[in-house]
């Protein structure tokens, strides 16, 4: 036998207590009497006055301690652990375990009946719903967001925290992936519990049946109230008009889900300031339109704004950066070169990217050069002390004897014969018809791979070299068709994606995921939300691939739609850079509200049972209603002995 | 009836005082017209009367005149003596016996007390026994003399004869009062002296004052003067029988009576007791010695005794005990 609340058992101080009462010794009771000689010749010994005296063993003493004792122990909530019964009421508790999936994509921010948001009127059916579990039962709470977020409970305080952060849980947004969160629900089960599931939402979700099944539990829809009827900008996109260079396009496309046609007006701002206005028609029921426009030139942001009251006012409204600012996280590219090479206009070409041109001498001078993300090698032989001061990833082209790099040789008129066409370096490349006047002949060292080779050697190589991811191009551009060609820029900027850390996006869906990967000497980033909350991720570095870069960041709280700021600082505290990412609440699945009508058949249709219930259950008997009955009884045997002598005397009387 | 938590220790208050009792009804009144008195060996020293008499060989029809005197029954004045001696005479139309009874009655503080509200005082059921015995005695023409008795005799009714006193003399036990303490023995000596005249002499009384033995000296005076004793002795369930002791000491609440003071309602001493069972065995083994002590004296002086308890119906029970000791007929 355990107590569920020991605390409880408190109450046993009552025992004594009432020992304490019937020992004591008070003012007697005073009896007039005529004629007393007979008591005293019958009580020979006066009655001591002491305060105490030893206990009277009364049926009622027994009685009230018997209750007393039997409610102490009630109070402590005992639970046996086998089967019993309390005439033919059987004791046993089975535990359960409910298993709540609560909706939280970005459709749940629309606004229902009374002005509380979807989000918000399921997080109370769910708090009702885990209010009503007890002592042995255990509640697992998915929160399907763009991720699918796992809380869990299996006793009383625990219960209670969960409850308090679902009260305080803000909407994750994103779209929500039901059967991920049916798979994780069903790896999930707490055994030994009869397990059940709810489904909170709004009924925007889709649900394979076969996933359904895989839970072994029936899953009850509870669909929160809201109106659904809204309109939302879906995408929105800009680029450069053929025209004008300098005068960007801008296209946007606005969806209506609602079951009415919607005429508003639609305002372009750029840099805040409206630039444009257009009413439009909307037919209902996923009618759509295209709109677009010419932006100002020089304008850095672009948003769009649908001017109609709908249910979920966030999607009406979507932002583009158009540029990156000076303060951007921009890609820090360092050329070494001693001559003009067609790879410095193909590098700094490269959007977002900032290219520095230093010449090969300084490379061994031990001079500090500053931080950059890639470092291009040009007809340079670069020294293993003078890579490692760069600790950069390398793109060497034509590398020269004397460096770290073991070149044996000249390969002369080289031409191909193998290429690694599944390489994310050739991607797009064509290389039909190029030729090389000479290219380095290089001794391809343990755990490169030749993406690019000719009969006596490689041509294109990857590696590692001093610690750093490397793509080595043995041949000499100077001597080759290839600048010409347009696989040469394409060949480049697929080794700088390659190499260079991948930047972040510069728009997101509300609820995806931001992810990307911090530049060099980067030790912390800093995301700032829209709404002022800044969150602070220290970069970890390893090696995640073949180099030693920094581990990407993954920011997963973009639930509120705005402007994101990422800002990298280095070891120092420094900044080293920031740049905005715009969240847009606008999508195409998840301004759809409407519910579908296939999810309750989805659900449905799912066999229930499985092994959704343990074969080997505890088993838990609660004993507090029949120490709870023991002390009623007692109490009402106590009354009667109380009562019964005057009630007898009455009817003597009569 | 009030209603108290029943914890220990709490104090259940003092005996009731006493109220207003009503001593006798109609229904009472009716059962006393059915009852006559036994004569006993006693012979007639009056001229009126019912009772027959044990004398042999006397006129059935004519006896003799008697003068009037106050309290005769004037239905029997012969007024043709009236007419021819111009002065007022009895006619003794058979020999009859003339019975004067008197009735001591204990009106002490010990005799206000009653055990129980359910039931009367002792005083009470006292006085209907005494109007019980009074009223038959009376309605044979007896001579009746209720002395009602404390520390001293009170103020007396009678002596009165004739069925036309019976009222007067049931409105007067109804009136009387408490008489403070006991001397029982005394006044009884008093009594017997004051009176020369013997008749029946009905004690009514506790006799919770002196000890059995003390009652013998006056019984026996009492005999050698010619009286025919009675004593009824008047006793409460409570004072009798030890349940009985320990649910009055206990009050509402069994459980409460854990400790008691019991005080003396004549003299005010105290005893501070636990009522267990043991204490109420002794205290039950000391009543009942003493009641076998008062019966023996009262059989070894040919004194009539009758215990009576409060609660019993003096219309039913206590009258076929009566009836069956041959008080009453």
């Amino acid at each position: 036998m355990s107590f569920l609340w020991p605390l409880g058992l408190l109450a046993l101080v009552g025992v004594p207590a009432i020992l304490l009462l019937h020992m004591r010794h008070t003012e007697p009771l005073v009896r007039r009497f005529p004629a007393i000689r007979f008591w005293q010749a019958a009580e020979p010994t006066p009655t001591p006055q002491a305060r105490f005296r030893r206990p009277p063993l009364t049926l009622p003493l027994v009685l009230q301690l018997l209750a007393a004792l039997a409610l102490g122990l009630a109070l402590g909530r005992p639970v046996a652990s086998r089967a019993m019964d309390l005439f033919g009421v059987d004791l046993r508790t089975e535990p359960r375990h409910l298993v709540v999936l609560l909706d939280g994509s970005s459709s749940m921010a629309a606004t229902g009946t009374g002005g509380a948001t979807r989000w918000d009127s399921a997080k109370s059916a769910a708090l009702s719903r885990l209010e009503e579990l007890g002592e042995g039962d255990a509640a697992t709470v998915l929160v399907l967001g763009s991720q699918v977020r796992s809380l869990g409970a299996s006793d009383g305080p625990s219960l209670l925290r969960l409850r308090e952060r679902i009260a305080a849980l803000p909407l994750p947004g994103g779209r929500a992936d039901l059967d991920a969160a049916l798979a994780l629900a069903a790896d999930l089960g707490a055994p030994g519990r009869e397990r059940e599931a709810v489904l909170f939402t709004d009924g925007a979700l889709a649900a394979d049946p076969a996933s359904v099944a895989r839970l072994g539990a029936p899953v009850a829809l509870e669909i929160v109230p809201g109106g659904g009827a809204n309109a939302a900008i879906v995408s929105i996109a800009s680029r450069p008009s053929p025209a004008a260079p300098d005068v960007p396009s801008l296209y946007t496309r606005i969806v209506n889900f609602g079951p009415d046609a919607v005429s508003a007006p639609v305002v372009l701002l750029a840099d805040g300031l409206e630039a444009a206005r257009q009413e439009v028609d909307i037919p209902p029921e996923g009618g759509a339109v295209e709109l677009g426009w010419a932006l100002p030139p020089g304008a850095r942001t672009a948003t769009v704004r649908l001017d109609y009251a709908d249910a979920l006012l966030a999607d009406n409204e979507a932002t583009l950066p158009l540029a990156a600012g000076e303060s951007a996280l921009a890609l820090r590219i360092l050329l070494v070169s001693d001559s003009a090479s067609p790879l410095e206009r193909v590098l700094a070409a490269i959007p977002g990217a900032s290219l520095t041109v230093e010449p090969g001498e300084r490379l061994e001078s031990g001079e500090a050069l500053g931080r950059f993300d890639l470092v291009v090698l040009e007809h340079v032989a670069a020294s293993q002390e003078a890579l490692a001061r760069l600790d950069a990833p390398l793109l060497v082209v034509a590398p020269q004897p004397g460096g770290a790099l073991p070149v044996l040789g000249v390969l002369p008129n080289p031409a191909i014969d193998r290429i690694e066409a599944g390489d994310a370096l050739l991607a797009g490349v064509d290389l039909t018809g190029v030729t090389f006047s000479e290219a380095a002949l290089l001794e391809t060292p343990p755990g490169a791979k030749a993406v690019l080779g000719s009969a006596d050697g490689p041509l294109a190589l990857r590696m590692t070299l001093s610690g750093q991811d490397a793509i080595v191009l043995a041949f000499d551009l100077a001597g080759s068709n290839l600048p010409r060609r347009i696989a040469f820029p394409i060949l480049i900027a697929n080794a700088v994606n390659d190499l260079a850390p991948a930047p972040p996006p510069a728009g997101l869906a509300l609820g995806e995921p931001l992810r990307f990967e911090p530049r060099a000497g980067a030790a912390t980033v800093e995301i700032a939300a829209p709404g002022g909350e800044v969150v602070s991720i220290p970069v970890a570095r390893g090696r995640g691939g073949s180099g030693a870069g920094a581990q990407p960041v993954v920011h997963t709280g973009t639930g509120a739609p705005g402007e994101y700021r990422i800002i990298e600082k280095d070891a120092s505290g420094a900044m080293t850079g920031e740049m905005a990412v715009v969240v847009n609440a606008g999508h195409p699945r998840e301004s759809d509200l409407r519910p579908n009508p296939g999810l309750a058949e989805a659900l449905d249709a799912a066999p229930s049972g499985g092994d959704g219930v343990a074969a080997s259950s505890p088993v838990v008997s609660y004993l507090w209603p029949l120490l709870a009955l023991l002390a009623l009884a007692a109490l009402a045997a106590e009354w009667i002995a109380a009562l019964w002598p005057r009630r007898a005397a009455l009817r003597g009387g009569r | 009836m009030s209603r108290r938590w029943p914890w220990p220790g709490r104090s259940a208050g003092s005996v009731e005082a006493p109220v207003h009792e009503v001593v006798f009804d109609e229904a009472f009144l009716g059962r006393l017209r059915r009852l006559s008195m036994l004569p006993g060996q006693l012979r007639a020293q009056g001229i009126a009367g019912e009772h027959r008499s044990r004398r042999r060989g006397v006129s059935p029809e004519f006896a003799d005149f008697k003068p009037y005197s106050p309290g005769d029954d004037f239905r029997r004045i012969d007024w043709n003596t009236y007419a021819r001696l111009d002065g007022l005479f009895i006619r003794l139309s058979e020999v009859t016996s003339e019975l004067g009874v008197h009735l001591l009655l204990d009106a002490s503080e010990s005799m206000q007390w009653r055990g129980d509200p359910a039931r009367p005082s002792k005083f009470t059921q006292a006085r209907r026994i005494a109007g019980t015995l009074g009223y038959v005695a009376l309605w044979h023409f007896d001579r009746v003399t209720v002395t009602p008795f404390g520390d001293r005799a009170g103020h007396a009714f009678g002596p009165a004869q004739g069925r036309s006193q019976a009222l007067p003399m049931l409105k007067a036990l109804e009136a009387m009062p408490a008489l403070g303490g006991t001397s029982l023995l005394d006044t009884l000596a008093r009594y017997l002296h004051a009176h020369r005249r013997p008749g029946i002499l009905v004690i009514i009384s506790d006799l919770l004052t002196g000890e059995p033995e003390d009652l013998r000296p006056l019984l026996r005076d009492a005999r050698a003067r010619g009286w025919e004793a009675t004593i009824v002795q008047v006793l409460d369930e409570a004072e009798l029988l030890p349940e009985a002791a320990a649910q009055f000491l206990a009050g509402e609440d069994p459980r409460a009576a854990t400790l008691v003071e019991l005080v003396d309602s004549e003299s005010g001493a105290t005893v501070r007791l636990t009522p267990d069972d043991p204490v109420l065995a002794r205290y039950g083994e000391q009543v009942a010695a003493w009641l076998t002590g008062i019966e023996a004296v009262c059989a070894d002086e040919r004194a009539g005794y009758l215990r009576l308890l409060t609660g019993w119906d003096i219309g039913e029970t206590a009258i076929a005990l009566l009836r069956e000791r041959g008080v009453v007929a």
